[in-house]
């Protein structure tokens, strides 16, 4: 998953992007509105988590430019104003949720995530296809409930095609969407991962949850996804 | 009701209704009395007129006076005519009278010095006369001079009797005037109070809250008036969110660097040291956001003392919904078409929003947020269907929201800016147990 952060305070911004890294996010950050409207609208984000009082165009505004071009981008909002006026004002203006400074690094990534899954139309932390079932908050695997170690790449590419199901999923596409804009790209390493996961997950190969699509990509079986 | 504290109207009524009947009452007295004025000459007149008629038939009959009996006037033959003749001697002995005097037993006494320049008023055996009288030295044959005196004497009810028909004919007109007049004032009334009536409409709606300023065209000596009241509004509006943005920009600047400093702890390993940073960082950011969440709700009377209740609500209700999605509750707003809060809608916002904030934390999967007016009071119930509260807790849990140092997981800061407000609005809150199961919390507040 690739988040975006907007942040103008270089402290903070380098604390959630280390946490985010950490936690297997891809992550661009922006240190004003311009820039993080710029990430928001070129690049392939999943989410944003953006400040309000930003200089320039104010994180409202980067919003309200988003929703205007039609971006339903998922973003919430971090606030150090949190009267009910302000916390209204963000949520109408197009933000899906908020959170008040200073906040938990934990409870921003339960409601990062809790709003990815919406987003995907989950409303539980557990996503099962199939017999897989998929721990977003603990980023672990289960198959029929046994647990199956996976790297953290493997992980981010398995949890980008359960948050998009029915979707054909590009080679291009979940690169964007696992690594940082600066990485060194390379579609054979992608195949590799792919090959592994299928493997862990699917070791009789009669299961066939990922399929490929040739010169498409990849997508989850239909079979399996309702 | 005292009379500073009546309408400009009752006032305008009043004085002109005031003025209207002493005006007409002046106009009825001077018309009367220049009336009975002319009237008494046209009467002296005409007695005078008897006087010289009597003089003018009187005859010299051997010494003394002869009045014979042709040019009479009938009213002299008439017993009961009213109008009497006499000629007397210089020594009050009778002459002669007119047959119509012999009503009266006795005879005018001359020492009242009739004249012929004014009429006598006096009353006569029981009746009000009027007199008039002249000497007339009579030379007699043989040069012989005597003095008679010539009276005459007619009813003052001929006199009153026309006056008073022409009082009730004066009296009668100057009524029909005078209603005429109060109808033509009473519209005048409306058609010069009308623009007094649109600022006070434009001014209560300003305080509804339904218009921003006071609009609209008025006569001139209205514009310093609504034109002030505007420039009142808009440096009201124009403080209240300088204030806001002062506040917000010194909640950022105070809570960036609690929000570092909380990042760098967090990364550290867990230590007492850390728990000791951890829960200093939580009490300073609880002060700060109770302070300035506080501070925003305002003090006290504001020009704008209303909100409809409904928008805000229904603002509450769409953010609560997607913050608490994951949670999948049904939010309920039941609002009374109409309702008004008395107050800012800042307030409301703050006073719905936490307490439906906290609802939405405790319940299970219903929160029923209800508004009306009733006996004089804002309304607002917050019905949840979680594990409601005992009675035992009840009471603490509102004190505790009176003390933030006190305050308890999930009824934290929010509830004490909830008693915040219903301090600062003289309102009340109550928990009770709802009828969904859950907790009911009950705000009112005077309108």
């Amino acid at each position: 998953m690739k988040i975006l952060i907007v942040e103008d305070e270089e402290l903070i911004r380098n604390n959630l992007v280390s946490s985010f890294k950490a936690n297997g996010f891809a992550v661009e950050s922006a240190a004003n509105g311009e820039d993080g409207l710029f990430l928001a609208e070129e690049y392939p984000i999943d989410l944003a988590v953006v400040d309000i009082g930003l200089p320039g165009i104010s994180g409202l505004e980067l919003i309200a430019k988003l929703r205007e071009s039609d971006n339903q981008l998922p973003v919430i909002i971090l606030t150090a104003r949190d009267t009910w006026q302000d916390k209204v004002e963000g949520l109408s203006t197009g933000a899906d949720d908020y959170m008040a400074k200073p906040f938990q690094f934990e409870e921003l990534l339960a409601r990062c995530n809790a709003l990815l899954r919406r987003t995907a139309g989950f409303a539980s932390p557990l996503l099962k296809i199939a017999d897989i079932e998929l721990d977003t908050m603990a980023q672990s695997v289960r198959k029929s409930g046994l647990q199956i170690e996976l790297t953290a790449y493997e992980y981010k590419v398995l949890e980008y095609l359960f948050l998009n199901p029915k979707k054909v999923v590009s080679k291009t596409e979940l690169t964007e969407h696992i690594y940082e804009q600066d990485f060194d790209r390379d579609s054979n390493v992608l195949e590799v991962f792919v090959g592994r996961l299928r493997k862990k997950i699917d070791p009789e190969q009669d299961l066939k949850l990922i399929q490929t699509l040739r010169g498409q990509g990849y997508r989850l079986n239909p079979d399996y996804v309702s | 009701m005292p009379m500073k504290n009546w309408s400009l109207k009752q006032r305008l009524t009043t004085v002109s209704s005031i003025i209207l009947l002493v005006a007409f009452s002046i106009i009825f007295f001077a018309t009367k009395s220049a009336y009975l004025l002319a009237s008494k000459s046209r009467l002296q007149e005409s007695m005078t007129a008897q006087i010289y008629a009597l003089i003018a038939v009187a005859n010299d009959d051997q010494g003394t006076l002869f009045i014979p009996d042709i040019l009479r006037n009938e009213r002299l033959e008439n017993l009961s005519s009213g109008l009497v003749a006499y000629v007397l001697q210089s020594d009050g002995a009778l002459v002669w009278q007119s047959p119509s005097s012999e009503l009266f037993q006795t005879l005018p006494d001359i020492q009242q010095n009739f004249t012929m320049e004014k009429l006598f008023g006096s009353e006569f055996e029981g009746r009000k006369m009027f007199w008039i009288g002249m000497p007339l030295t009579w030379e007699h044959e043989g040069s012989l001079e005597k003095t008679y005196y010539f009276i005459v004497g007619e009813k003052q009810s001929i006199l009153t009797s026309a006056v008073d028909k022409f009082k009730n004919e004066v009296f009668a007109w100057l009524s029909i005037s005078g209603l005429l007049l109060l109808v033509v004032f009473s519209y005048a009334l409306n058609f010069s109070l009308r623009p007094l009536k649109t600022a006070q409409n434009q001014i209560e709606l300003v305080r509804l809250g339904e218009e921003k300023n006071v609009q609209g065209d008025f006569p001139e000596e209205l514009i310093p008036l609504t034109s002030s009241i505007n420039q009142l509004l808009d440096s009201e509006n124009r403080q209240k969110s300088r204030y806001r943005d002062t506040l917000g920009n010194l909640a950022h600047s105070l809570k960036t660097p609690l929000a570092i400093m909380k990042g760098e702890i967090e990364n550290r390993k867990i230590s007492d040291e850390k728990n000791v940073l951890t829960t200093q960082i939580e009490r300073i950011n609880d002060i700060v956001r109770y302070q300035l969440n506080r501070s925003v709700i305002s003090s006290g009377q504001t020009l704008v003392r209303s909100c409809s209740v409904e928008p805000e609500v229904s603002k509450i209700v769409a953010a609560l919904n997607k913050v608490h999605q994951e949670k999948g509750l049904k939010i309920e707003c039941r609002v009374e078409p109409n309702t008004i809060f008395p107050g800012d809608a800042g307030d409301l916002l703050e006073l719905v929003g936490n307490l439906a904030d906290n609802a939405c934390k405790w319940t299970q999967s219903k929160v029923v947020i209800s508004a009306k007016a009733k006996d004089g009071s804002f309304c607002l119930y917050l019905d949840d269907d979680g594990p409601g509260i005992e009675k035992q807790n009840r009471e603490a849990i509102l004190n505790r929201g009176k003390r933030l140092d006190q305050k308890t997981e999930g009824h934290g800061l929010g509830l004490s800016i909830v008693m915040d407000i219903i301090k600062n609005y003289r309102g009340d809150i109550s928990i009770e147990e709802s009828a969904l199961g859950g907790a009911l919390f009950r705000v009112t507040i005077p309108l």
